[in-house]
C-alpha cells in the first residue's frame, strides 16, 4: 500500500468528509518512467522493502523499441548498428554487468516513501499523489476516529 | 499557602503561583488548584513564588532529588527561567505551564472563561509530560587545536591560543608561513609589512615581525610546513586529524648562508627561482626544496658547510587530537579564467597581486632616466560584481588599488596613473582618507566600467572607456593594465569543507554559524573559521578575528559538553530504513546503519534494510525527523501522544478555539513579551510551546482541526533564522500538505505561518485578535443556523 502509516494516521485525523485525491506530503504512489531509466540500480539498493529489483534477464527486444532520443534509445540505434542479428529474446545477465538492467517494480510491496525517487539519477522515478481508491482507502486509527466516507 | 502530603516518585508536584494578587481579577485559584488537584499528586500553591520563601522552599525540593516531576504553574517560561536561574543552573528540572502572559494578563473580565483556560493550560502540562532521559555525563574536550593555514589569521589565532596555555598543531600547505599578507609588500591599513604580531611580554615594543617574534616560539605550538589536512574522523571535541607532511629537506642546523642556492643546478617550475629556494624568512627555516623540480643531485648537500641538507626525510602521516580546529584557510584571487575578457594574461595586463610583487622589485632597483612604465590604467570590479563572473564584491581592492596608485605616483612621478571606478567602496574615515591621499598624490579617477581590454599588433592593451563624468567615449593605449580582481576561496576550500562537515555559502566560503553574533563558528561544533576563508577580509579584521577565535575557543576547550537536550528514540518495529529522516535532519545527526538480526522489524522490509540511527553528539533536539518519518518510528521528547494530548485538552469542547503552535525561540519571546505588555487577545486562542516549529507535522495540524479548531496557525522565528536552520522551512512543508488536505475536505480550516522576532512583539496582539475573529467568522459561516456542529467539530459519518 503507497500510502505510509503517517499518511493513514493524518487522512484518519482529517475532519468531515475525506477527499479522494490527496496530496504527496503523506506517502505517494511511485510512478516509473520506463524511457528515462538507465537501469542503474541505486533505487534498488535504496529501497527499504524491495519492491524495486534488477531483473536477471534482459530482453534486447525492450530496448530496440526504446523510443529514439532518450538514453536507452540511443543506445538502441547504437545495439542495431553492431548486432548481425535480429536478437532471439530475452537472456540471462551476467553477473558482473552492473548498468542497463531491466529494473522491475512490485507495486504491491511499495510502503511510499520516497526512497527511490531521491536516489534516482535521471528523474526516472516520480512520485505521485496517492489516490485513495486506489489504495484501498485509510485505515482507521486505533482512537475511534471518523470512518471513510467515499 | 497550601499544601498536600510529601513527595512521591514518579508522581508530579504542582508549584501554583497566583504572582502576587496580579491574577486574582480574572482567575479563580481556588477553583484551579481543586481542578489541578485532581490529577496529581500534590499542589503547593503560593502567593509568590519567587520570594526568599518560595525560593527556599524550590532549593529544598531540588535537593531532594526524589524522582518526582515539578510543574509550575505561573509565569511564562521566560519569566520563570529568569527568576528560578540560580536553581535551575543548580539542576532544579522544572515544567512551566504559562498561566500568566499566556492567559490572565492578556485576556478580560470574563472571570468563568478566563479560569477554565487556566485550568485546561495546567492540566495540559501536568498530564502530558515531556520525556526526559538523563543527559550523558559531561565529557571533558582534548585540550588541543588544530589550526588549518598559516597565514596572518592562522598564525595569529595559533599564537593567542598556546598563549591561553592549549597545545596547538599550526598547519601550513607551503614551506613558509605568512600567506598572502606577507608577500605583497606594504599592506592596508598602516601602510607597512603585513607580518606583525603583537609582541609577547618579555619582548619590547607593542608589536613584532612574526620571524623575530617569540610569541611562534611558544613550547605548545607546533608548527606544520608543507603539511595538509589528510583526514579528519571523531567527534565534536574529540576530533582526529591526520596530517600528511612532505619533508622540507633543509634542517633546522641551516645558517643561512646561501651556498646552496649558488650550486643548484635546476630552475624551478615558475623559473623564478632555483630549486632549492629561500622565499620568505619566517624565522626558523629559511631555505627549502622544491620537490616536484629537484633532481636530487645532492650538489647542494656537498656545498653545505654544516651538513643541514637532508634528503633522506621522507614524507609522514601523523595523527593528532583536537578539541577544536580553526580553518583559515584564506583566500586565493580570482583565476585568470575570470578576467580572460579583459586580456588578461598578458605581458601588459596584471593583477594587483602581481603588481604588488613587480613593485617591490621595481623599489629595489634605481630608474635614474626612465621609470618602467609611463602611463598605467587601473581597472576595477574586474570580473567583480559581474553576475556571470563573480557576483559579490571583495571589499579589498578598492583599497588595494588606491594603496598601489599612491605607491606608483610616489615611485615614478611622471608615471600617469588613472583608476576606472564605477564605485569606490572605501568604508569609514581611514578608508576616505586613502582616497583623498590618492587624489593629492596625482591619480586620475575616471567613472565608467571597462568592458574589454584588447591588445593590438604590439601587444600594447587598448581599452575603450565611457567616461561617465564627462559624458563621453574615452579610448586608453595604456603601457600597464592593472585589474583589481576579486577574491574566491583557497582552492582546497571544498575539500576541508567535505572533511569537516562545513556548509560553503554561494560563493563557496566557508558559511558561519550566524551571521550577526556567532560568525566566527560553523555549521559543525567545535570548528572555527578564521580570517578570509569565511570572505575576503582586510588585516584589521583578521587579527581581530583571530583573538575573538582564541578566546571562543578557549571557552569551548575549558567548558564540558553542556548539552541537555534529549535526543529523539528510534522505534525499529517501525522504522523502514528509508532517507526521509536523514534527508531531513538539518545537523546530519541520522544516519543509517545495519539492522541488527535480532533487532525488532516492520513486515514486508528486506532482509538487509537499514535502520535510522541518531548521535546523541550531534542532535540538538529540534524534532523535525520526527515531523517527516513516514512511519512515525521516531519519538521525540515532546512526542505525538504528548503533543496531541496537550492539543486536545486544551481544544477539547471550547468555544471556536484558534489553535497557534509557537515555537519557544524567536516567536516565544515575542508571545511572552506581548504577554507582559498585555495586549489583549480573545481566550479561545490557545498556544502549544514546541522546542522548534519543526516539530510540527502536518498530522497535528490536521488533528487539531479534527479536535475542533476554528484555525490554526504556526508562529516561527523570522524567517531564514531558524536557530535549527529549517525548522521553518518544514514547518511550511507540512502546512502546505495539511491546508491542501483540508482545503479538499468539506471542513476548510484557515491555517497560517507567521515569521515573527523579539522585536515584532507590539504585532502579535493584533495578529492574534485579527486571526481569531476571522476563524470565528469562517466557522460561524460553515456551521448555518439550524444545524448544529458536532461536538468538537467532526464530520459525522455517513
Amino acid at each position: 500500500m503507497p500510502l505510509t502509516a503517517r499518511g493513514r494516521l493524518i487522512l484518519g485525523s482529517l475532519p468531515g468528509v475525506v477527499p479522494s485525491t490527496t496530496t504527496d506530503g503523506i506517502g505517494c504512489v511511485i510512478v516509473r518512467h520506463e524511457r528515462l531509466c538507465i537501469g542503474c540500480g541505486r533505487c534498488v539498493q535504496v529501497c527499504p522493502s524491495a519492491a524495486l529489483a534488477e531483473s536477471s534477464r534482459f530482453d534486447p527486444l525492450q530496448l530496440y523499441e526504446a523510443p529514439a532520443g532518450t538514453t536507452r534509445g540511443a543506445l538502441a540505434v547504437a545495439l542495431r548498428r553492431i548486432a548481425r542479428h535480429e536478437p532471439a529474446g530475452s537472456f540471462e545477465v551476467p553477473s558482473r554487468v552492473r548498468t542497463f538492467r531491466t529494473i522491475e517494480f512490485d507495486k504491491a510491496r511499495c510502503l511510499g516513501c520516497g526512497a527511490c525517487t531521491r536516489a534516482c539519477p535521471t528523474g526516472a522515478l516520480t512520485a505521485r499523489p496517492v489516490e485513495l481508491c486506489e489504495a484501498g482507502g485509510p485505515a482507521v486509527p486505533a482512537d475511534g476516529g471518523s470512518p471513510v466516507r467515499r | 499557602m497550601t499544601t498536600t502530603e510529601a513527595g512521591v516518585a514518579g508522581e508530579t508536584r504542582v508549584l501554583l503561583c497566583e504572582c502576587a494578587g496580579t491574577m486574582a481579577a480574572n482567575v479563580d485559584f481556588d477553583l484551579l488548584e481543586r481542578e489541578i488537584a485532581a490529577g496529581c499528586g500534590a499542589v503547593e500553591r503560593r502567593r509568590v513564588w519567587c520570594g526568599a520563601e518560595g525560593r527556599a522552599r524550590l532549593t529544598e525540593l531540588a535537593e531532594r532529588r526524589s524522582d518526582e516531576r515539578l510543574v509550575f504553574v505561573g509565569c511564562s517560561p521566560d519569566s520563570a527561567g529568569q527568576r528560578f536561574r540560580q536553581l535551575i543552573s543548580q539542576g532544579l528540572e522544572l515544567e512551566v505551564a504559562d498561566v500568566r502572559e499566556g492567559c490572565s494578563w492578556v485576556h478580560g473580565d470574563d472571570r468563568a472563561a478566563v479560569t477554565d483556560k487556566a485550568v485546561r493550560i495546567a492540566r495540559a502540562a501536568v498530564h502530558f509530560p515531556v520525556a526526559r532521559r538523563e543527559p550523558a555525563a559531561p565529557r571533558a574536550r582534548v585540550d588541543s587545536v588544530v589550526v588549518v593555514g598559516g597565514g596572518v589569521a592562522g598564525i595569529a589565532a595559533a599564537t593567542e591560543l598556546a598563549r591561553l596555555g592549549h597545545h596547538v598543531d599550526l598547519v601550513e600547505r607551503q614551506s613558509f608561513l605568512g600567506g598572502y599578507a606577507t608577500r605583497i609588500g606594504p599592506a592596508y591599513p598602516t601602510n607597512d609589512c603585513g607580518a606583525c604580531l603583537p609582541a609577547v611580554e618579555e619582548q619590547s615594543g607593542v608589536r613584532r615581525c612574526l620571524y623575530r617574534n617569540a610569541a611562534l616560539d611558544h613550547p605548545d605550538l607546533a608548527v606544520w610546513r608543507r603539511t595538509e589536512v589528510e583526514s579528519v574522523s571523531g567527534d565534536p571535541g574529540d576530533y582526529e586529524v591526520t596530517l600528511r607532511q612532505l619533508p622540507n629537506m633543509v634542517t633546522s642546523d641551516c645558517v643561512d648562508c646561501g651556498l646552496c642556492e649558488k650550486v643548484c643546478p635546476v630552475t624551478g617550475p615558475a623559473g623564478d627561482h632555483r630549486a632549492i629556494y629561500s622565499e620568505l624568512f619566517d624565522g626558523r627555516v629559511r631555505w627549502a626544496v622544491d620537490l616536484e623540480s629537484c633532481t636530487f643531485c645532492g650538489a647542494c648537500a656537498e656545498a653545505c658547510p654544516v651538513e643541514a641538507i637532508d634528503f633522506t626525510q621522507s614524507p609522514s602521516l601523523t595523527r593528532r587530537r583536537a578539541g577544536a580546529i580553526v580553518a583559515a584557510t584564506g583566500c586565493d584571487p580570482a583565476p585568470a579564467g575570470l578576467v580572460a575578457h579583459l586580456g588578461y594574461p598578458s605581458e601588459r595586463v596584471l593583477t594587483q597581486v602581481e603588481l604588488a610583487l613587480l613593485l617591490d622589485d621595481w623599489e629595489e632597483r634605481l630608474w635614474l632616466d626612465q621609470p618602467p612604465v609611463a602611463d598605467v590604467v587601473i581597472v576595477q570590479c574586474a570580473g567583480s560584481r559581474d553576475l556571470r563572473r563573480l557576483p559579490y564584491c571583495s571589499r579589498l581592492c578598492c583599497t588595494i588599488a588606491l594603496k598601489h596608485a599612491i605607491r606608483l605616483r610616489k615611485l615614478f612621478p611622471a608615471t600617469r596613473v588613472t583608476v576606472c571606478y564605477l564605485e569606490l567602496r572605501t568604508l569609514g574615515a581611514e578608508g576616505e582618507s586613502w582616497y583623498t591621499a590618492a587624489r593629492l598624490a596625482g591619480v586620475e579617477f575616471l567613472r565608467g566600467s571597462v568592458p574589454a581590454v584588447e591588445l593590438d599588433a604590439d601587444g600594447r592593451p587598448v581599452l575603450e572607456v565611457e567616461d561617465l563624468g564627462a559624458g563621453r567615449k574615452r579610448v586608453f593605449r595604456p603601457d600597464l593594465v592593472v585589474l583589481s580582481t576579486g577574491f574566491v576561496p583557497a582552492a582546497d576550500t571544498p575539500r576541508l569543507a567535505g572533511m569537516l562537515g562545513l556548509r560553503l555559502d554561494e560563493a563557496g566560503f566557508v558559511a558561519v554559524l550566524d551571521a550577526k553574533n556567532r560568525a566566527t563558528e560553523t555549521s559543525a561544533e567545535g570548528v572555527f573559521v578564521c580570517g578570509s576563508a569565511s570572505g575576503p577580509k582586510s588585516l584589521v579584521e583578521c587579527s581581530t578575528e583571530a583573538a575573538a577565535i582564541a578566546g571562543q575557543v578557549h571557552a569551548y576547550l575549558t567548558s564540558t559538553a553542556r548539552r541537555r537536550e534529549t535526543a529523539p528514540s528510534v522505534d525499529a518495529a517501525r522504522c523502514i530504513g528509508c532517507d526521509v529522516c536523514t534527508d531531513a535532519c538539518p545537523f546530519g545527526a541520522t544516519r543509517l546503519v545495519a539492522r541488527s538480526p535480532d533487532a525488532a522489524r516492520p513486515d514486508g522490509l528486506r532482509a538487509d534494510a537499514l535502520l535510522a540511527a541518531i548521535d546523541e553528539k550531534v542532535c540538538r533536539a529540534c524534532g523535525i525527523c520526527a515531523a517527516h518519518c513516514p512511519e512515525l518510528a521516531i519519538t521525540p521528547s515532546l512526542g505525538d501522544e504528548t503533543l496531541l494530548g496537550r492539543v486536545r485538552t486544551l481544544v477539547e469542547g471550547a468555544d471556536h478555539p484558534v489553535v497557534g503552535f509557537v515555537c519557544a525561540e524567536c516567536a516565544g519571546a515575542a508571545f511572552s513579551l506581548s504577554g507582559l505588555r498585555r495586549d489583549r487577545y480573545p481566550e479561545n486562542v490557545r498556544l502549544v510551546e514546541l522546542p522548534c516549529l519543526g516539530r510540527v507535522s502536518a498530522l497535528h495540524l490536521v488533528a487539531a482541526a479534527r479536535l475542533g479548531a476554528a484555525g490554526i496557525f504556526l508562529a516561527g522565528c523570522a524567517e531564514g533564522r531558524c536557530q535549527y536552520r529549517r525548522g521553518d522551512e518544514s514547518a511550511a512543508e507540512q502546512l502546505a500538505v495539511a491546508a491542501e488536505l483540508l482545503g479538499e475536505t468539506d471542513h476548510p480550516v484557515p491555517i497560517e505561518l507567521w515569521s515573527l522576532c523579539a522585536a515584532e512583539r507590539h504585532t502579535v496582539g493584533r495578529r492574534l485578535r485579527l486571526f481569531a475573529a476571522h476563524a470565528e467568522k469562517d466557522a460561524t459561516a460553515r456551521t448555518p443556523v439550524g444545524v448544529a456542529a458536532v461536538a468538537g467539530g467532526r464530520g459525522e459519518a455517513s
